[in-house]
Order: C-alpha cells, then sequence, then structure tokens
C-alpha cells in the first residue's frame, strides 16, 4: 500500500482544510496528513480515524480564532487608511460620512417601519387563529361588503356554545375610565371584556392568573397605579358607570406591543360595565354595542364558522333581512347580510393602513442610499488621481490586484460600518419625529427579532459593495506604469462621474415634482366647495337609540341654550361612501343609487342649494313618501322635468315616491369620489343613526361641555359619541396630508444630498484647477466669470437631469392623479418649479464654494507651486 | 512561558534538524503521554517565533505529505537561553527535595 492512498476522511478533513489561515494551510495539513498515514500504520484505519475526528474537534475553533485575529489586523489596516483619507480631504470624507449617515439611518428606520407594518397584531402565539366577528353587507351583485364592527351582547356566548369550530370568545368595550386608589383618581384605558380575554389573546403573563375573579393590570399600568410590577392582590377601584366598583389585582401581563390593535392599562369584568350601562341589550340581538373576537380551534375551519354565523344571523334577524330584501334590489339567493369571522392579522393592512406606504418608504429609502453611495463613489473618482499614483506605486512595490480590491473595498466597508453606527444613534434620535410623521408608534427595538439584524447587514453589505466598486475596479486595474508617468487622466470629469452625477439630479427632479403634485392635489382636493356648511355641526352617534324621540327632547332641553340653532336627524354621515343604496336600472344600464334617508329638516339645517321644487316640508302629510333626489340622478336617469311625477316604473318599490325637489350635486361622500345619483327620502325613526346638531359660532369649548350633561339628562342609554363634522372630514384626508409630508421630507433629504455631492465635486474641481484659475485670474478674468465657469461645467449634467426628470415626472403625476375622480390640473409650471430649484441650489452651492478660490490672491496659489 | 511553551521549544531542541509541525507532536505525545492537537502546537509554535525563541523556514515537501511544504523550526540563541534559564530554575528547585514522601 502506497503512503499517497492514506488519506483521512474528505469531509472533515475539507472542513478543517477551510479553517486554517491561507498562510498556514499547506504545513498544518500536510502535517495532519503526515501523521494520520503514520497512526494509520502503526494503529490501524479504526483508531487513526478516531485520533482525527479528535483532532478536528479540538483544533477547530482555536484556528477559526486565528484567522480571525488576522482578519481583525487587517481591518485596522483598512481603518487606518480610511481614516487617514478622512483626516487629509476633511471636507470629502465628512461629505461621505454624513451621507452614508443619513442614508442609513433612514434605511434602518424604514426598515423599523416596514417590520412593524408587517408584523402588525402578529405578536401573540396563535395569532393566525384570531378572528374579530364584523358585519357584512351585500350590494345588489351578491358581493359582500364589510359593515358594522360593533356586535350584540349575546353573540359572544353563542359562539362559543354553537359553533364547534370555536374554542373561546370575548366581547370588548374599550373605554378611557377613572381607576382610583386610596382617593387619587388615574385615567386608564380600560377593555371590559369576558374572562376568556386572555385565552382569545394570550399576552405574556408576568403574574398572577388571569382568568381570576378581578381585574388584570399591564405592566406599565401596575407601575403607574400602584408603583410595583409585584401588583397581584392589591386592591383598585374602577368606575364602572356612574359608581366606583372595588376590584382585585389577579395578574399582570406585560404590555401589549404597539403594533398591536388590542392597547389596554386595565382589563375588567365586562359581566359588571353590562347591568351599569345597557341591561336591557343583555340577551337582545338588535344591539350594536361591543367589540367581539374568538379564537378557532387548531383543526376549525373558518368556512364553518361562516356558515353557522350566516344561520344565527338569519334566525335572529329575520324582520330585518325581510325589510334590507325589500328595499336593495339583491339577489334572491344571497342573504342581504351576515356576520363574518375575519383573521385578526389580515385586518391591518387590508383596511387600517396601506402596503403601498410600506413599498413608497422602501422605494425612497432604496433612492436615498444611492445616492449616498453616489457621493462616495463620485468623491473617489474625484480624488483618483492622487489614489492613482499611490496605487502605481503599490503596484510597482509587488502589490497584486487582489490587494488593492481589497484596501479600497475595505475603506468602503469601514466608511460604511462608521456610518452605521453614527446612523443607528441618528436614526434613534429621529424616531420620535418619525412616528408623528407617519402616525405610527414604532418602538427601536432592533434585537426582538432576525428581521432588523439581518437588514442592517444587508444595508451594509450593499452600500460597502456599491460605493467601494468603482475605485476598487477601476483604480485596481491601472498599469503602473502609465501612472506614473501621468498618461492616465482620471481626475475631474470622466463620462462615468458625469453619469452619475445626472442620475443624482434626476431623482431629485423626479423628488420635487412628486412633491409638488402631490400637494397640489391634497390642497385641491381640500378645497372644493362640498355644497353644504360643514363648520360648526357637531354629530352625535345614536347608538340605536330611537332618533325622533331622542331629538326632541334633546331639544327641548336644549331650548334656552342660544348656543345651539337647530338639530336634525340622517341615516348616515355625509362625507363617506357607505349610505346604504340600491341600483337603479335606465335603458339596460345599471347605475347605483345612494340613499340618505333624513328628517323633514335636514337640507334647511345642512344649508344645501335646491335647484328646483322645495326641501321636504313638516306639515305636508303626503311628504312621507315623496323623494328629493340630486342633479346628478336626473341627468344619469335621464328625467324630463320631473317635479311633482312619481320616479318611472322601474324604481324597485312601487307605487314609487313622487319628487318634490332637486338639489345641486353637494358633496355627501368623500371628495375623493364623484358626485352619483342620491336619492333623500323623510326616514323612519327606526333608520336614523345619526343627531346632526348646529352650533352658533364661538364658544365651542363650552357648549360642547353642556351637550355632554344635557345628554345624560335626557338619556342613559347609550353614552354621548359625538365628533365635529370639519374634523370628521379632515380625517379622511388626514392619511394623504401625512405622506405628502413623507415624501416632502424624503425629497428634501435627497436633494441636501445630491447638494453635498456637488459641494465636494465642487471643492475638488477647484483644486484641480486651482492653476488654470489662477493664470485667468493674472490674465484678468473677473470672479464672476470664473465661477460661472465652473457652474458651466455642472449646468450641462442638470439640464440633461432635468430632461430625462420631466418625462419620469409626467409619468409619476398622471398615475398619481388617476387615483382621484377629481383632480387638479399639473401646469408646466410645476415641472419648471422643480428644475429652476435643483438648478438655483446647485448654482448656490458651486458660486459658494468656488467663490473663496476664486477669490484668493493669485500669486499666492502660484507660488506655492 | 508557560509548561506547554517549555515543553515545546525542549521538544524542537532535540529534533534538532528535524523539527516541523507534526514530528514535534509526535515527539511530545510520546514523552508525556498525552494527545496533542496540532492548533495547541501551531498556535505556540507561531507566538515563540513572533517572541525571538524560534526561526523557521520553508522545508522539502514529501510524497508522504501529498506534496505539501513542511515549516521547520529551529531555536534561536534566545530560545536556547531560555530553555538553560529554565533548567537552571527547575535544578534550583528540586535541590534540596531527596526522593518524595508519600505522606505529605
Amino acid at each position: 500500500m502506497g503512503p499517497m492512498n492514506i488519506r483521512p476522511p474528505f469531509i472533515l478533513r475539507a472542513v478543517l482544510e477551510l479553517c486554517v489561515h491561507p498562510a498556514d494551510r499547506d504545513e498544518v495539513m500536510g502535517d495532519l496528513d503526515e501523521l494520520y498515514a503514520a497512526y494509520y500504520r502503526s494503529a490501524g484505519p479504526a483508531r487513526a480515524r478516531a485520533w482525527y475526528v479528535r483532532q478536528v474537534l479540538v483544533s477547530t475553533p482555536a484556528f477559526i480564532l486565528q484567522s480571525l485575529g488576522w482578519r481583525s489586523l487587517m481591518l485596522k489596516n483598512y481603518a487606518t487608511l480610511a481614516l487617514r483619507t478622512l483626516n487629509k480631504q476633511k471636507i470629502q470624507g465628512l461629505i461621505n460620512l454624513s451621507g452614508l449617515t443619513i442614508g442609513i439611518a433612514l434605511a434602518i428606520l424604514i426598515l423599523l417601519f416596514v417590520r412593524y407594518e408587517w408584523t402588525f397584531d402578529q405578536v401573540l402565539d396563535g395569532h393566525e387563529d384570531i378572528v374579530q366577528i364584523q358585519e357584512w353587507r351585500a350590494n345588489s351583485g351578491g358581493n359582500y361588503n364589510p359593515g358594522n364592527t360593533n356586535m350584540s351582547l349575546p353573540l359572544a356566548e353563542f359562539l362559543v356554545a354553537q359553533v364547534p369550530g370555536i374554542q373561546s370568545s370575548t366581547r370588548i368595550w374599550d373605554e378611557e375610565v377613572f381607576v382610583r386608589r386610596e382617593g387619587s383618581a388615574f385615567e386608564a384605558r380600560t377593555l371590559f371584556a369576558d374572562r376568556q380575554f386572555h385565552s382569545v389573546f394570550p399576552f405574556q403573563v408576568l403574574s398572577g392568573d388571569p382568568a381570576g375573579d378581578g381585574i388584570v393590570l399591564s405592566r406599565s399600568s401596575a407601575v403607574r397605579l400602584l408603583g410595583t410590577e409585584n401588583a397581584v392582590g392589591s386592591a383598585l377601584e374602577v368606575r364602572v358607570g356612574k359608581t366606583y366598583r372595588t376590584y382585585d389585582v389577579v395578574a399582570v401581563t406585560d404590555n401589549p406591543p404597539p403594533n398591536s390593535s388590542i392597547q389596554y392599562d386595565v382589563v375588567a369584568p365586562i359581566e359588571d360595565w353590562i347591568p351599569a350601562q345597557f341591561p336591557q341589550a343583555v340577551d337582545q340581538y338588535g344591539w350594536s354595542l361591543v367589540k367581539t373576537y374568538a379564537r378557532l380551534r387548531p383543526d376549525g375551519d373558518i368556512e364553518s364558522v361562516d356558515d353557522a354565523l350566516a344561520k344565527q344571523y338569519a334566525v335572529v334577524s329575520a324582520e330585518y333581512l325581510e325589510r334590507l330584501k325589500a328595499r336593495e334590489s339583491i339577489p334572491d339567493d344571497v342573504q342581504p347580510a351576515t356576520w363574518r369571522a375575519i383573521p385578526l392579522s389580515d385586518m391591518y393592512l387590508t383596511s387600517s393602513s396601506d402596503p403601498a406606504y410600506s413599498f413608497i418608504l422602501i422605494g425612497l429609502g432604496i433612492a436615498i442610499l444611492l445616492i449616498a453611495c453616489i457621493n462616495f463613489m463620485t468623491l473617489a473618482i474625484g480624488r483618483s488621481l492622487g489614489r492613482s499614483r499611490e496605487v502605481g506605486i503599490r503596484k510597482a512595490v509587488g502589490a497584486v490586484r487582489g490587494q488593492l480590491l481589497a484596501q479600497f473595498w475595505g475603506e468602503a466597508f469601514f466608511m460604511t460600518l462608521l456610518a452605521t453606527a453614527l446612523g443607528l444613534v441618528v436614526a434613534w434620535y429621529l424616531l420620535p419625529v418619525f412616528n408623528d410623521l407617519t402616525d405610527r408608534a414604532i418602538t427601536f427595538s432592533l434585537l426582538d427579532d432576525w428581521s432588523i439584524p439581518l437588514g442592517i447587514l444587508a444595508i451594509v453589505a450593499l452600500t460597502g459593495l456599491i460605493s467601494g466598486s468603482y475605485p476598487a475596479v477601476v483604480l485596481s486595474a491601472f498599469r503602473p506604469i502609465d501612472v506614473l508617468k501621468s498618461r492616465v487622466r482620471v481626475a475631474g470629469s470622466n463620462l462615468f462621474t458625469k453619469g452619475l452625477v445626472t442620475f443624482q439630479f434626476i431623482v431629485s427632479v423626479v423628488l420635487i415634482i412628486a412633491t409638488l403634485v402631490m400637494q397640489q392635489q391634497a390642497s385641491f382636493i381640500r378645497e372644493q366647495d362640498r355644497g353644504f356648511e360643514t363648520d360648526q355641526v357637531v354629530l352625535v352617534n345614536l347608538n340605536g337609540l330611537d332618533g325622533e324621540v331622542a331629538r326632541d327632547r334633546y331639544r327641548d332641553a336644549l331650548a334656552n341654550d342660544a348656543a345651539v340653532v337647530d338639530m336634525t336627524l340622517a341615516s348616515s354621515s355625509l362625507g363617506y361612501r357607505g349610505s346604504i343604496g340600491f341600483s337603479g336600472d335606465f335603458d339596460g344600464r345599471k347605475s347605483n343609487v345612494d340613499m340618505l334617508e333624513t328628517d323633514h329638516r335636514f337640507l334647511d339645517v345642512m344649508n344645501i342649494d335646491m335647484e328646483e321644487g322645495r326641501r321636504f316640508n313638516a306639515d305636508l302629510a303626503s311628504d312621507s313618501s315623496a323623494v328629493v333626489v340630486n342633479r346628478a340622478f336626473v341627468e344619469r336617469f335621464a328625467l324630463e322635468d320631473p317635479i311633482g311625477k312619481p320616479l318611472p316604473e322601474w324604481f324597485p318599490i312601487q307605487p314609487a315616491p313622487v319628487v318634490v325637489g332637486i338639489t345641486s350635486d353637494f358633496r355627501f361622500a368623500s371628495l375623493y369620489q364623484e358626485v352619483g345619483p342620491l336619492m333623500m327620502s323623510v326616514g323612519s325613526p327606526s333608520s336614523f343613526r345619526y343627531l346632526y346638531i348646529r352650533l352658533a359660532p364661538g364658544q365651542v369649548d363650552d357648549v360642547v361641555g353642556r351637550l355632554e350633561s344635557t345628554w345624560k339628562s335626557v338619556t342613559t342609554d347609550v353614552p354621548f359619541e359625538y365628533e365635529f363634522m370639519d374634523d370628521r372630514m379632515e380625517r379622511v384626508y388626514a392619511s394623504d396630508l401625512r405622506w405628502g409630508r413623507v415624501i416632502n421630507v424624503a425629497s428634501t433629504s435627497a436633494i441636501l444630498l445630491a447638494l453635498l455631492g456637488l459641494l465636494g465635486l465642487t471643492s475638488l474641481t477647484v483644486q484641480n484647477r486651482t492653476k488654470e484659475i489662477s493664470v485667468r485670474r493674472v490674465l484678468g478674468a473677473s470672479r464672476a466669470s470664473l465661477v460661472l465657469l465652473i457652474f458651466r461645467g455642472f449646468a450641462g449634467l442638470i439640464l440633461l437631469g432635468s430632461l430625462v426628470a420631466v418625462p419620469l415626472g409626467v409619468i409619476f403625476s398622471r398615475k398619481w392623479l388617476e387615483n382621484y375622480a377629481f383632480h387638479t390640473d399639473i401646469g408646466p409650471g410645476v415641472y419648471l418649479l422643480a428644475i429652476g430649484a435643483v438648478f438655483l441650489a446647485a448654482f448656490v452651492t458651486i458660486a459658494a464654494q468656488s467663490f473663496r478660490t476664486v477669490s484668493t490672491d493669485p500669486a499666492t496659489a502660484l507660488r506655492s507651486e | 512561558m508557560s509548561r506547554s511553551d517549555e515543553l515545546i521549544l525542549l521538544a524542537v531542541w532535540k529534533l534538532q534538524d528535524d523539527a516541523y509541525g507534526a514530528s514535534v507532536l509526535d515527539h511530545l505525545q510520546q514523552s508525556t503521554n498525552e494527545e496533542w492537537s496540532i492548533a495547541g502546537v501551531y498556535a505556540p509554535l507561531k507566538r515563540l517565533t513572533r517572541a525571538g525563541l524560534l526561526r523557521s523556514h520553508t522545508g522539502r515537501p514529501t510524497a508522504e505529505r501529498g506534496g505539501r511544504r513542511k515549516r521547520m523550526y529551529r531555536l534561536t540563541a534566545q530560545g536556547v537561553a531560555a530553555l538553560e534559564q529554565s533548567r537552571a530554575e527547575y535544578e534550583a528547585m528540586w535541590r534540596d527535595v531527596s526522593g518524595m514522601a508519600w505522606a505529605p
């Protein structure tokens, strides 16, 4: 047997070989092979193999540590070089570092945002089995749309008792109430819920048993209310309805994470809350009061739960379904309304938040980081005249290309790591501002899971790779002889630099255009004329009260209050879609008609313009079967002279109501939507959902207090749930405004970074052309002409960038405005403004930087040579 | 200088012209009756070289080693001095001890 045939186990050998530092690899592996062969011959294969395994196990970690030690030495070398460059070229170094820092800080914030959004309501164990029960309504096409999420009180009990797929369920009434301890009261967000709350939402229990008889506190509220986390056994008074009740604390849980839709300080028993607030609703299905959640059995499927819910809905609301069926043209085989179990983790990104925001932010983050990388690259190219000599000398003394690649990339990575460390600090500092801007409650928790560390690692890897790519690949390729004989001209302006700078301006101009377009559209939407008055109107949610009784009693009670001008009732709140409608069929064309049921005075109180005919009149009994339609209704169905006539025979209810008036096309739905056909009629007492109260101008604050106390004297059945109408209207547009601001901030940072890069580039250009500038000065060139000379070099790039950016901006604004039924027209002014702004900013930057050089005495500059 | 450093220096001294990783390891295993790991030999060898007690040069590859080169080690004058000093210290310590009593 020749010695060559005796070889250690292949895989083990490969592992070891990988761990040994390349410089030692030959002798270490050779020694081991030799010893293995020797043992193989003296002690036999089995013992030799066992020995080898032990060698690998013991030595591998030690070799890895040794390799790492060597690498950290290299890193120290890169760090020294990077710091030396930073020190030598202070402005450029500072620009590189601050640009990368800002870019990375924003990227980290965006990572946190994306994780927050995509893991919303997905933190609890078994979160995929948590469902919310919602009421869904069918439309004329037979498709269901989500509606009410407030459920009646007996539904939760039904779920657990009658639906096999449900494991547990809980009702929740969410309210800020006072919690008292030794006479001092605190306001606390309290969930009145069932005992099973914690089996549906298993927030981590720190101590105690949440299913016990008493209240559960979150950790922070335990500290706030009782001064300690060990609060189990302490007593607290919770205000339930009008009186305080004393409870024992039975458990303390961890705080609900910020990206959970369930938030609480205190969880209190709902059994005590119901008799205090709604004793009459305990076993009634007609009420819409509490949110209802359930946990599916692991083997339970959601379809069978939906079936059971639909059947129960049909049983308990048979009469209501009949009415809906009669009023709306819903296909016969479709149940007009039902309950559905909707997975909690699906709800956030489909209803509360738009996933597009995440993508917009990711796009912005990449754009900004790219601009920072480009700054790094262009400045490295600008410096490359100096560096190319360094490369030439290094090569001449024997450096191979791999070493130079490693050196330049090493420098870039060192800068990136430095910027990441600073970026983490900046991100931490900016997080409150960012939360404010995006209306989120993101916490700076980096190590909760792998996503953030991995994300940061990816950012570092990409940023380092991209920003180091040009210097590493191009500079390291120079032939030393050319460089040292100065045959290579790389400094200043080569085509690649020009391309990069142009790209930066493209991004800047597009972002400015986007900002301007979004702002213009947002203000356009908000400044449209609604056709009715929203100022000084308070909306009170009737929550199932008989509207007419409530209105009359309330009006009488407030009769002497000069601040209350008038009141009226309606079936929905203006400014939203979502009023009940039917679909009219005319000449084979279907068209949806929105229906608004009001009392007689609605049109007067809301000051809605009549184009023809009259408003409803309470003194005319016939008006209870009359309708007022809007102009769009008349036009859509081509009615001719409809006043005083009944609606045509296609109208689903016969005998058809008589049209008494035509209103202007006031904006009953949101301002995003076109005004469609609307039919208004005098509603039945049970159809009203909102009481509209018009106030006299001024002293709004005290009026609300009076309204509330009077409400409580009139009814104790329903809480006083109010909102100012203009606030409610604003809320619809709030997210548009907010995202307008986010884009604004992003584009501002992008432009500032691009200008920063330009600043560095100008200083380099000026530095490289000092001699030329001085000679020109001596020959009599004015300062202004010299500044212009330098600016001219960049002006072409900005112009080129703008030429590319404008078509992109046009495409963006078209796409963006397509989302709106009503949109502003973007004139050339916006594009000119964007280009002008970038031009001006670039000019100021360049002029400021070059003016100093131009102003120094040319003799000094020339003598220094 | 630790005991293992001392033993390694001594092994290199004894092996003279034939001191390299495998032979040092083999020699140590035979004289101490313990198993030594390759990393446990190489790290001290490199450290002692850096410290100036050893010097190394590249040796000839052999067929036994799959054509891989050896790194040969020799003591420097400083290394010899260090070994002798340590030997003197040991002998001074042992001088008065006349056989070990079983019970202390």
